[in-house]
């Protein structure tokens, strides 16, 4: 049988750290998933569920906008966005 | 029956995320909701996640703390797909890097994609340049 051992280090805290691998899956490290021994000795290791949809709608309500932008439509919008990043952008290839 | 695919527009997450029209943040959580449930097929561009960004920052003056917390999760939502099967890899590294350098999200794709397809990156960008050296990238000239 085929095993490969998993190194897998846990904070006195009980917050468990990721190898680099696993994080590449979306877990963030230190975050999402904690470990504890239970009362039988065992290694417990539980994630917290969350909705990134739920987590996302409304998360910045109430964002004040721009006074700049007001009363330009989405490509007029768009047009403004990518003046400032050139603006921005041609400092760094000597285009000042 | 095949499930239909559907596309979605930047100003579709910048209503969800800002909660500003009522009604058009229902139907896109009714859409991303039946993306959930394999009634519909959704894909995000990366075209799209770059001008997410842009309207965040410019628009709406967010914080990059901010704008980092919306764009890891939109790519935590698991049934988004992607036009090309290594965007979603992609995006991902593209983030790690917008959070690692201060550069603009475009550039953290054009690493990205060097990095991962092992393409040589061809810029006069010169804080570009120097990331692309830190992370091992062929550039030139």
């Amino acid at each position: 049988m085929n095993t490969k051992n998993i190194l897998l280090k846990v904070s006195k805290q009980g917050q468990l750290t990721l190898p680099t691998w696993l994080q590449e899956f979306g877990f963030e490290r230190n975050k999402s998933l904690q470990a504890k021994i239970n009362e039988e000795g065992e290694l417990v290791i539980s994630s917290k569920v969350t909705d990134p949809i739920e987590e996302l709608k409304g998360m910045f309500k109430g964002a004040k906008r721009n006074p700049d932008f007001d009363g330009l439509d989405n490509r007029e919008a768009r047009q403004l966005r990518n003046k400032i990043r050139y603006e921005h952008k041609n400092k760094n290839i000597g285009h000042e | 029956m095949s499930i239909k695919i559907r596309i979605l527009d930047t100003n579709n997450f910048v209503r969800f995320i800002l909660d500003d029209i009522p009604e058009q943040v229902e139907i896109t959580e009714n859409v991303l909701k039946k993306g959930a449930e394999n009634k519909l097929h959704l894909i995000i561009t990366t075209l799209a996640i770059v001008e997410l960004n842009n309207v965040l920052l410019y628009e709406y003056k967010l914080e990059k703390k901010q704008r980092l917390e919306a764009l890891k999760l939109i790519t935590n939502i698991h049934h988004l797909d992607y036009p090309d099967k290594k965007d979603k890899e992609i995006t991902g590294l593209a983030i790690t890097y917008f959070n690692k350098y201060n550069l603009d999200l475009e550039d953290c794709y054009n690493i990205a994609y060097a990095k991962i397809r092992d393409w040589e990156l061809f810029t006069f960008d010169t804080e570009l340049k120097k990331v692309a050296k830190i992370e091992g990238i062929r550039r030139m000239p």
